[in-house]
């Protein structure tokens, strides 16, 4: 993670400097014994099969050949002669354990001519054993008192700082104890690296994909994904998938490079912060960094590559100071929170420099790789800090928006009663328009009439003729008022309920007046009336029998409607009363209740015929359909 | 019209706001042949509330609009004290729903106000000789009920009135559709081949089971017909 570089430098500082620890001699063994490394010796060689006899020189463990026969790529033969001895003359009771820190690149390891390991690949693509730690176990029957030998065949190149690591020798507890010292550090420490940038690599990308505008987060992955590829190189034994180790350490900086720029551009977007002119120039950079990478000679490798990791170096150092900055401006817990992990970073690998330079380094314990679990942890209060501010917002959020819903439908609830109620006015406003039609129709055309009857009447008026006009008023009104509440304006069902009101109230009287009556009305409609039409001819019945009642001293009535045919309604009211003048009735102002309905069904285009004499009065309205319907 | 009655019921109580009216109801009533010492007049609902409290009174017609409340609330007073008093409702301008109110609180019948005396007169002759008088809109509206509650879909299951009406006997309800028709009684008579009694029986009948005595059950029963 973070403390990445911090980890490729211990890397190359194990590379160049782990093996320049001091040079013993003298390995206690057990209380009593020791071994004595006579002689350490070192000679160039063509192939693994060749010892040469001559171009020995002595030489100190560890070493590096670089300081000695600088630009040499190939094998070398180290020689150690060694012996062991006891004190009070005790015998070696226990068996000797020899450990090899490492090699740079790939070696084998002989005991007295005999084979103890060699390295999957002596020639190029070579092994890499560099970081990787060895035991081996001497059984006291293959020792000799004096004159032991070792023997390493290492094979390197230059640029990769080629030669012997530190090689012990000590008793097995020991050996195996830090074996397993070395182990951790040098190899389970990176694997747990690995797995935990590869997890969080994964999560992070992961919520980007799902959340695409989220770019912090994929720049983060993609930063572990270049610290998991580099740090891959710290583990990996073999150079494959790369053609040879030049190109593994060319991949591994390109990758370091990468990795720098994408956790400095993750650094930005998390401080909120996007220079594009900024980015363009690191991406230039990098790029400009990486072609020299891979076109760059071998010679001049290690130059190169020193400047290209300071420059790493004084990129993470330049992003660092500016989340400082961002942290001391803002004051945001999540920004002083990163920049708290990167200042732990900082001191962390100032301190294991400085141990480095201090000479003290034998098998020295690097911090920095222990701060990669630790800064994950930090990463993670980080996300989840992040993930706990954004549920809050999308709470109050949640809570704004149920304020803001119940206040819309508050709203809508209120427009859709008014619009009822509108709706509801609109209908009062109709049938109040309809009555009022009605009442001009009906009433009003009856109130005129009457005053053209008064007005045109020859002599005065006598009470009882004043009385008729208004009780034909107040009927008119009655039947209005019935049809329109009753009905609410239609013509009825059929025929017997709409003459059923009328029947009633006059079977009523007429069973107190001992007056017969026989009503013969169809049972359906064939063709329906209108509400005018039916509201005539119902006033017509009306006047008709009041009429009759009042003035014909009938004893038999018979009312009967019938269609003639399908276009042709008839109504027939007819008694056995005395009878009356027709003509007087209709012309002289004498019946104003049947000249005003004569007046009103020819309004409706029907017709009325009277036929009257004693013992046989019959009024006919006949009402023709298709007609009159239009002279409304 | 001949006044043959040899024991008209008294007191009568006469509600009404107008004098106009008032002095005709009298003049009517006169013509029955009640004298001025059998009529109590009462003007609003308060008084006559007073007069039917300190009193029995045999014979009342009621008006429904008064000015300080309904004559409904009077007429199921009266109905509530005295089982067999008559009542008869003479309204002005009403709707006929709440003409039918007033025969489900207890009223015997009811007349409209704007008729001619001579009818007014029937009505009260009528309810005096102990008729029913019942009119095509109220035959019609109990049919209507009965269908109502005797269809299962309907939300009107629970409804107590409709379980009276459900208690209507077949011939009951073969007068009322006449009566919806439009038929006297003199009429349904004939076409059922019973006596005109016998059909003024059974609409009493169906009017008991109508009528409700406890003012709750007439307010809830308002209520459900949409009345109140």
């Amino acid at each position: 993670m973070r403390n990445g570089w911090l980890n490729i430098f211990v890397t190359l500082c194990l590379c160049v400097l782990s093996f320049a620890s001091s040079a013993q001699t003298n390995f206690a063994v057990s209380p009593t014994c020791k071994v004595n490394v006579d002689k350490i010796s070192a000679v160039k060689t063509s192939s693994i099969d060749v010892v040469p006899k001559t171009g020995w020189v002595e030489v100190k463990n560890p070493d590096v050949w670089t300081e000695r026969w600088p630009h040499y790529d190939g094998g070398v033969w180290y020689h150690f002669n060694w012996h062991w001895s006891c004190k009070d003359s005790d015998e070696l009771k226990q068996p000797l354990a020899f450990s090899v820190e490492g090699m740079s690149s790939a070696g084998a390891v002989f005991f007295n001519r005999n084979l103890l390991w060699k390295d999957k690949h002596l020639v190029e693509p070579l092994s890499k054993s560099w970081n990787t730690p060895r035991f081996w176990i001497l059984p006291v029957e293959s020792l000799k008192q004096k004159n032991n030998d070792i023997w390493v065949y290492v094979v390197g190149n230059s640029y990769e700082s080629p030669g012997l690591g530190n090689l012990e020798f000590s008793d097995i507890t020991t050996a195996y104890d830090k074996q397993q010292k070395r182990l951790w550090s040098k190899r389970a420490l990176f694997q747990v690296n690995l797995v935990i940038s590869t997890t969080l690599g994964l999560v992070c990308f992961v919520i980007w994909f799902f959340r695409r505008n989220e770019t912090t987060f994929l720049w983060f992955s993609i930063s572990c994904l270049f610290w998991v590829l580099f740090i891959w190189n710290v583990i990996n034994r073999e150079v494959f998938p790369y053609p040879n180790s030049l190109w593994v350490m060319k991949t591994n900086l390109t990758y370091f490079v990468l990795y720098n720029v994408c956790f400095c551009i993750y650094l930005l977007r998390f401080v909120k912060t996007k220079f594009a002119e900024l980015e363009k120039t690191l991406f230039l950079v990098a790029a400009v960094c990486i072609v020299t990478i891979l076109f760059i000679p071998s010679l001049m490798v290690n130059i190169v590559f020193a400047v290209i990791f300071l420059l790493c170096i004084a990129l993470f150092i330049a992003s660092f100071c500016f989340v400082i900055y961002r942290a001391y401006k803002t004051k945001r817990r999540d920004f002083i929170l990163l920049a708290v992990c990167l200042s732990v970073i900082l001191i962390v690998m100032l301190y294991d420099i400085s141990i480095l330079f201090d000479g003290h380094i034998n098998d020295h314990q690097p911090l920095s790789p222990y701060t990669s679990p630790v800064i994950t942890f930090f990463i993670v209060i980080i996300l989840a800090t992040r993930l706990d501010k954004n549920i809050k917002k999308i709470q109050r959020f949640n809570s704004e928006l149920e304020q803001r819903v119940s206040f819309v439908t508050s709203n809508l609830s209120s427009s859709l009663y008014a619009r009822h109620q509108l709706e509801l006015e609109n209908v009062r406003l109709q049938e109040r328009i309809h009555l009022a039609h009605d009442l001009h129709d009906g009433l009003g055309a009856s109130l005129v009439r009457s005053m053209i009857l008064v007005d045109q009447s020859s002599s005065t008026m006598s009470n009882q003729q004043f009385l008729s006009i208004l009780k034909l008023l107040r009927d008119d009104l009655r039947q209005i008022i019935d049809s329109g509440s009753l009905t609410n304006n239609k013509t009825p069902d059929n025929p017997v309920l709409w003459i059923a009101p009328v029947r009633h109230r006059f079977s009523q009287i007429m069973d107190e007046l001992d007056i017969e009556a026989t009503w013969s009305i169809p049972e359906a409609w064939e063709i329906q009336p209108t509400a005018l039409q039916c509201l005539t001819l119902i006033r017509v019945l009306e006047e008709s029998l009041t009429n009759i009642v009042k003035h014909s001293q009938a004893r038999h009535i018979d009312v009967k409607m019938y269609y003639p045919s399908t276009t042709h309604l008839v109504m027939i009211i007819q008694d056995d009363g005395i009878g009356f003048n027709v003509e007087c009735v209709l012309n002289h102002g004498m019946g104003i209740g049947m000249r005003s309905m004569k007046m009103r069904l020819e309004k409706i285009g029907a017709e009325l015929n009277i036929e009257s004499e004693k013992g046989c009065t019959k009024i006919i309205a006949s009402l023709r359909f298709g007609e009159g319907e239009s002279t409304e | 019209m001949k006044n043959k009655e040899t024991v008209l019921p008294a007191p009568v109580l006469i509600v009404e706001d107008e004098a106009m009216i008032r002095s005709r109801l009298d003049l009517i009533l006169s013509e029955l042949g009640y004298s001025q010492d059998m009529l109590i007049f009462a003007k609003n609902l308060a008084e006559a509330m007073q007069i039917i409290a300190s009193q029995p009174i045999s014979l009342a017609l009621v008006d429904l609009g008064l000015p300080d409340g309904n004559g409904i609330t009077l007429i199921e007073k009266l109905r509530e004290i005295d089982e067999s008093a008559l009542i008869l409702v003479i309204s002005a301008w009403s709707t006929q729903q709440s003409l039918f109110a007033s025969i489900k609180a207890g009223a015997n019948g009811y007349v409209l106000k704007e008729r001619d005396d001579a009818e007014v007169l029937m009505s009260i002759r009528s309810i005096l000789r102990g008729g029913a008088p019942i009119d095509p809109f109220i035959a019609r509206e109990i049919l209507n009920q009965i269908s109502t509650s005797n269809t299962p879909q309907t939300e009107r299951v629970e409804q107590l009135d409709g379980q009276d009406y459900d208690q209507l006997t077949n011939r009951e309800t073969e007068i009322l559709n006449l009566v919806a028709q439009g038929l006297s009684n003199r009429e349904i008579a004939e076409q059922l081949f019973v006596s005109r009694y016998t059909v003024e029986s059974h609409i009493k009948h169906i009017y008991r089971k109508l009528s409700v005595s406890k003012r709750t059950k007439a307010v809830s029963t308002a209520r459900s017909l949409g009345i109140l």
